[in-house]
């Protein structure tokens, strides 16, 4: 895309992993000031900047500056002065890094009315969790190489093991350990502090297996539950699990 | 667009607290100090009358403008008597300079004068200007002689073939002490060096333009900034941009300055002369000279803008210092040593277009100081532009 390539850029909409707001303006002239950029007229725009407003939640700040917002507020301020103009194609780069829940909620509920409303949303983002509740279509990426692309199931099925049991169980020794790891389908054994996390090559009951053996061994434990896979599973299986830079 | 651009650019920049204080706030409080430090140092300093010597050869013997001039300003009864004057030899002159019983010497040698000082003093430098004004002065009764003979000629006043110049040269000096022709009389009063100080700060508050210019670049440029980064992905050219926030910087650096010119004339006093257009004009040559250096500036380092900021300051200051800020031998000693460097530091380039203005009759020195501020600013527009044009992103 060339830099003049004027009629592309007005359907593009981009928020940046560092927020990109003026400290002198507030936050109604910031948002008017980046829209302004993309929508002339001044109605339109003011209609705009209302909506861009009330869709991060910021309708009590409209006349703070950037400083006095907390990271939240302030992430949901990058995100409207890019959202504002309404483009058809909004690339949002890790929006909710460092903000507090309440912030990431209301930030992911506007990305979703955003995809309802009908953009195309590009998100990049290292929190699976996230990847699992807005997006369609995903693609993993590492050292600038995608290693894999589908939905969040066809991606789940990538993943080498089928089930994880998670128990909360007091004083478990080796020996159980041990035997734990010689169940049938049982993949790795973790004990850390009183939690105990066996994960599965197969199957999808291996629960019932697990607690017979507790019962059988007469080891008590608190809770006990059976999950799939998570997003964050087949990231790690798929790009490593030894540390970055 | 380009209003859009230029109402938020000009918000944000009257916003910016740092901004403000170094282009509005830091010339007044320095002018303040100034003028407390220098006007007592002045007044303590106005009595003392400068020991000089002039070679009394034929050459000054025959040259009736400095003959009179130095007596006018050796004259006991003359209240703003400037100099003490000894008439010797070359020889002479050289004794009395080495055993330093006089500030330095003048010689006259084909109509040209040549100063001998042995250091560089605020007396060296009154006695230098003393002697430069001689001559600007001696150029206009010059052009007053040729004006005044054609003059007679077409009236039948004088007769080509039986001129009586020393009639002429009288007539014109009578009609300059008639003040029917202006002309600056020279003498301590009008050799205020405080004034160097006060031209200096105005350089100073030009040149700070420069952080309004860099602040503008740095603003829209993605590679600067991450609002330079939203900028770019808008469908806005660039050239529109930038340009709406260099005419806001532009425009908030000659309000500053502005005030700074209302602050010294009505709160400090001070006297920039009578040509107020012409006052007027050099600021805004020399702000558009500070605007140019900071867009330069902000294009050709790869630094924040912080580190920007500090380069503008330091650069700023240091050519006020060579201008004379914190003295005026320092002006002297680059004219005299180094002058290249004065014909190339745009501090230079506007504390001299005001001291021109104020001391000289002709503009010549004036226009030439315009000038060369305006192709100083070229120069730094041409860098700028290049340097962008070569910018491209691959990633933001």
């Amino acid at each position: 895309m060339s830099p003049d390539a004027y009629e592309i850029k007005a359907k593009l909409g981009v928020v940046f992993q560092d927020v990109a707001v003026f400290e002198e303006l507030t936050v109604y002239e910031n948002i008017d000031y980046f829209c302004g950029l993309y929508i002339k007229d001044k109605e339109k725009r003011k209609q705009y900047i209302e909506e861009a407003i009330e869709l991060v939640g910021l309708e009590e700040f409209k006349k703070y500056h950037p400083k006095q917002l907390s990271g939240g507020l302030l992430r949901r301020l990058n995100i409207a002065c890019g959202i504002a103009h309404k483009p058809k194609l909004i690339f949002l780069d890790e929006p909710t890094v460092a903000v507090d829940p309440q912030s990431r909620n209301n930030i992911l509920n506007g990305i979703q009315k955003l995809r309802d409303g009908g953009a195309t949303i590009v998100y990049t983002t290292h929190y699976m969790e996230e990847v699992e509740i807005i997006c369609d279509r995903i693609i993993i990426l590492d050292k600038g190489k995608v290693l894999s692309t589908g939905t969040t199931d066809e991606l789940k099925e990538l993943a080498k093991i089928e089930e994880k049991v998670t128990v909360e169980v007091n004083d478990l020794n080796q020996k159980y350990l041990e035997a734990i790891r010689k169940l049938e389908n049982v993949d790795e054994v973790i004990y850390n502090g009183n939690i105990l996390l066996v994960t599965y090559k197969k199957g999808k009951n291996n629960l019932v297996e697990l607690i017979e053996y507790l019962k059988k061994e007469n080891i008590k434990y608190n809770k006990i539950y059976s999950e799939r896979p998570t997003l964050n599973d087949v990231f790690l299986e798929l790009t490593g699990k030894e540390l970055r830079d | 667009m380009f209003i859009h651009n230029f109402k938020y650019a000009l918000k944000t920049l009257f916003r910016d607290k740092m901004l403000i204080f170094w282009t509005f706030a830091f010339p007044i409080i320095l002018g303040t100090f100034f003028n407390m430090a220098f006007s007592n140092i002045e007044n303590s300093e106005k009595l003392e009358i400068i020991d000089i010597a002039i070679v009394d050869n034929d050459e000054f013997q025959n040259n009736q403008l400095f003959k009179e001039t130095f007596i006018a300003l050796s004259d006991e009864e003359n209240e703003n008597k400037l100099f003490n004057i000894k008439y010797v030899t070359e020889e002479e002159a050289k004794q009395l300079l080495e055993k330093d019983e006089i500030t330095g010497y003048m010689i006259l040698e084909e109509d040209s004068p040549k100063i001998v000082v042995t250091t560089n003093g605020i007396d060296e430098t009154i006695f230098k200007y003393a002697v430069e004004e001689i001559v600007t002065n001696g150029k206009i009764v010059e052009n007053l002689m040729k004006k005044e003979i054609e003059q007679g000629l077409d009236s039948g006043t004088y007769n080509l073939y039986n001129l009586d110049y020393g009639k002429i040269y009288k007539s014109v000096l009578e009609k300059t002490q008639n003040q029917e022709v202006k002309i600056k009389n020279i003498s301590n009063s009008n050799l205020s060096y405080t004034m160097i100080e006060f031209y200096t700060l105005i350089a100073m508050s030009c040149l700070y333009g420069g952080i309004l210019g860099m602040v503008a670049i740095n603003k829209n440029l993605a590679n600067m900034s991450s609002n330079g980064k939203r900028v770019s992905v808008a469908p806005t050219s660039k050239g529109n941009v930038i340009f709406s926030s260099i005419l806001a910087s532009y425009i908030t650096q000659l309000i500053g300055l502005s005030l700074l010119f209302v602050y010294t004339i009505l709160v400090l006093k001070v006297d920039y002369g009578t040509n107020l257009p012409l006052i007027i004009l050099l600021g805004i040559v020399g702000s558009l000279a500070g605007l140019s250096m900071g867009l330069a500036i902000g294009t050709i380092l790869k630094a924040n803008e912080n580190v920007k900021t500090g380069i503008v300051i330091a650069v700023t200051m240091l050519g006020c210092f060579l201008s004379g800020m914190m003295g005026i031998t320092m002006k002297y000693i680059i004219d005299k040593n180094a002058p290249i460097i004065n014909k190339i530091n745009p501090a230079s380039m506007i504390t001299d277009g005001f001291y021109s203005l104020y001391y000289y009759d002709t503009l010549d020195r004036y226009y030439f100081n315009i000038i060369s501020l305006l192709i100083f600013s070229i120069i730094m527009v041409i860098i700028s532009y290049t340097s962008l044009r070569r910018q491209k992103f691959e990633s933001l």
